[in-house]
């Protein structure tokens, strides 16, 4: 059985020009012990649809149809008090820009002590703090830092906090919202190996959210790619990601936007246009206005998410047809 | 210099600008002392030159602001030219009246206004919230001695249940302390609901607004990824940090306390430094009123050199040398 299995789920934004679905009809499967990667540019729906999961979704937004069930449970059905008792302990999040998600009046083995207090009634203060100290030895950070604030770290000492404090209830999920995005370059390469490491070691699952691929395709066992609240394809890392492999062209003009360092210097692609407005109804496939392979069907008719092997599924009328590139 | 000992010497310096700038304001300031004392008895032109020496008003302006200086070092307040009795006894009592009234309407407006604050902000958009808000308004929209003249109404006059007036009943006799002490409860009760009513409004509005502020912030979010029970989350998190602008508004609050007690203390008569000053500038009694507005004035800074060593003890980011 999956850990996580999500389910034709469709999320809406209430706004004031009326509702927007952020997330329409996606599924998601996560295995135990599995790397899951999500990609796609700025708005796309990634992290809205993985705030879904132990629903900490902002109040203008709910969740409209589809199901979220984690361990066989919907927990797309909990109440506030039941979902309170899944979040951290079974499901924790590293989120987007750690400069902000701490709190800055708090010492940071208190922040990491407290969901071990909250979700384990009956652990002492000092069991708990000594085991924000080892959190923090774990994620690099001497333990003696444990009575600092915040504001006393630099921001790749902040996300390592961050990251010691999602495994301290040792939960069996670890959403990873753009964890390396504010950092440096030699940061994110830290910061990701001790991510991969450690959620190895914790033997857990973790959605990786990132727009950049290159990191989803050296850490992910499988990965989704999403396009204006749509998955756009899914499949193994390299499935998706391997040269030529690519089934969707939104995921091969995705990958021809990033530059190669050890390749001649071209003119980076880009994708012209910009997504859909998703306040308007949708009609045809959403990527098609910017498609170069675009042909009539596309624009009258939404393609189906279809399996073209066991693993990897795509939703492109021209998949499996033409595998010209654009 | 290290903090505490460079803000104290700060404190003691304004509180010597502020002594000055006291003084020469109340002595140009139109009107003179000895000329409304003399209005009321015939005297002739050597008595008032005496009556000009006795109160130490002869000799130049400057010379005067050097004998009040020594005798204020001196801890020597002067003697009021209108209640014919030394500034320091005239001083203390009303201060003890004033105290009184203000410690129990502070602590229902600070404590009762951060947590309805909170209880409106951690609710943001909902009905409760906006009620509370306009309810909040609507008091602070009504001015204080208005407030306190409409209370004198309703329960002075028309129920005719409390008093209204003075802080004990006149030419009581009390056959018990306890008796007393009632007494000067239940003339305490209107001035002390007039000034929560109107000042409760301020700091509702200002703690609710920085509740929803803080509720926005990214770590909140992570608090309810925590799986925080809502109370945890909205107290030990959200008020947490919202208290820190609250802190600044209690220190302004404690400054503009004396302004807002004056009009509670002339509707409802209370014999306080609110009464006292306002009196003390229709007779200009400069030594009282210099003595008050010196009192006042070292309410405003202590308030606020309390206010800046809380923000450091509340706030980890205040570094030492700011």
């Amino acid at each position: 059985m999956s850990l996580l299995t999500v389910r034709d789920l469709s999320v809406q934004y209430g706004t004031v020009q009326g509702g927007v679905l952020a997330v329409d009809r996606v599924d998601l499967t996560i295995n135990r012990g599995e790397f899951v990667g999500l990609a796609g540019e700025s708005g796309c729906g990634k992290t809205t649809l993985a705030m879904s999961i132990p629903n900490l979704l902002p109040k203008y937004a709910s969740i409209v149809s589809g199901s979220v069930e984690f361990e066989g449970k919907d927990i797309a059905t909990f109440s506030e008090s039941e979902l309170n008792t899944l979040r951290w302990k079974d499901v924790s999040v590293i989120f987007q820009g750690a400069l902000n998600a701490l709190n800055p009046v708090q010492r940071i083995g208190d922040q990491i002590a407290e969901p071990i207090l909250i979700h384990e009634p009956g652990t002492s203060h000092d069991e708990a703090w000594r085991r924000a100290c080892e959190l923090l030895e774990a994620v690099g950070i001497p333990s003696a830092r444990a009575k600092s604030y915040p504001h006393e770290f630099s921001g790749g000492m902040r996300q390592r906090v961050m990251i010691a404090m999602s495994l301290a209830c040792k939960p069996k999920l670890v959403i990873a919202d753009e964890p390396i995005t504010a950092l440096d370059v030699m940061t994110q390469a830290q910061i990701l190996d001790l991510l991969r490491e450690l959620s190895t070691s914790f033997d857990l699952s973790l959605l990786l959210i990132s727009h950049d691929l290159s990191v989803l395709a050296e850490t992910c066992d499988r990965v989704q790619v999403m396009y204006a609240g749509r998955a756009a394809e899914a499949g193994t890392a390299s499935e998706v990601f391997g040269a030529g492999n690519a089934a969707h062209p939104y995921t091969r003009r995705l990958l021809n936007s990033y530059p190669n360092i050890n390749g001649e210097r071209v003119f980076i692609d880009g994708i012209p246009g910009y997504p859909p407005d998703l306040s308007q109804p949708q009609i045809g496939c959403r990527f098609a206005a910017r498609c170069s392979e675009a042909i009539d069907v596309c624009r009258t008719s939404e393609p189906d998410l279809v399996a073209i092997s066991a693993t990897h599924s795509v939703a492109c009328h021209l998949a499996g047809k033409s595998v010209t590139h654009g | 210099m290290s903090y505490l000992p460079r803000k104290t010497l700060l404190l003691l310096g304004s509180i010597f600008s502020i002594t000055t700038f006291n003084f020469f304001l109340f002595h140009v300031i139109p009107g003179d002392p000895i000329r409304l004392i003399a209005r009321t008895q015939k005297l002739d032109a050597q008595q008032v030159a005496q009556l000009r020496k006795d109160y130490g008003l002869d000799g130049s302006l400057f010379s005067q602001y050097l004998t009040y200086l020594k005798n204020l070092l001196h801890g020597d307040l002067g003697y009021s030219f209108s209640l014919h009795e030394p500034v320091a006894t005239v001083l203390f009592r009303a201060l003890g009246h004033t105290v009184l009234l203000l410690t129990f309407s502070t602590l229902i407006v600070v404590g009762a206004g951060i947590a309805i604050g909170v209880f409106a902000g951690s609710r943001q958009g909902s009905k409760k919230d906006s009620m509370t808000v306009i309810g909040a308004l609507v008091f602070w929209s009504m001015p204080t001695f208005w407030v306190g003249m409409l209370l004198v109404f309703i329960f002075g006059v028309w129920f005719a249940v409390l008093p209204i007036s003075g802080i004990t009943t006149p030419n009581a006799v009390y056959p018990t302390y306890l008796s007393y002490v009632l007494d000067i409860g239940r003339h305490l009760i209107l001035p002390t609901l007039t000034l929560a009513l109107v000042d409760i409004a301020f700091f509702i509005l200002i703690t609710r607004t920085a509740v929803v502020e803080v509720m926005g912030e990214d770590y909140m979010l992570t608090a309810r990824g925590k799986g925080l029970p809502r109370r945890r989350l909205v107290w030990r998190h959200g008020v947490r940090n919202a208290l820190l602008p609250v802190l600044t508004a209690s220190a302004l609050y404690i400054s503009a306390l004396v302004g807002g007690a004056i009009q509670v203390e002339v509707v409802y008569s209370w014999p306080g430094m609110g009464l006292l000053m306002y009196n003390s500038v229709l007779a200009r009694d400069y030594p009282v009123l210099e003595a008050t507005f010196l009192v006042s004035s070292i309410v405003v800074l202590l308030a606020n050199f309390i206010s800046d060593i809380m923000y450091r003890v509340l706030d980890p980011r205040v570094t030492v040398s700011q």
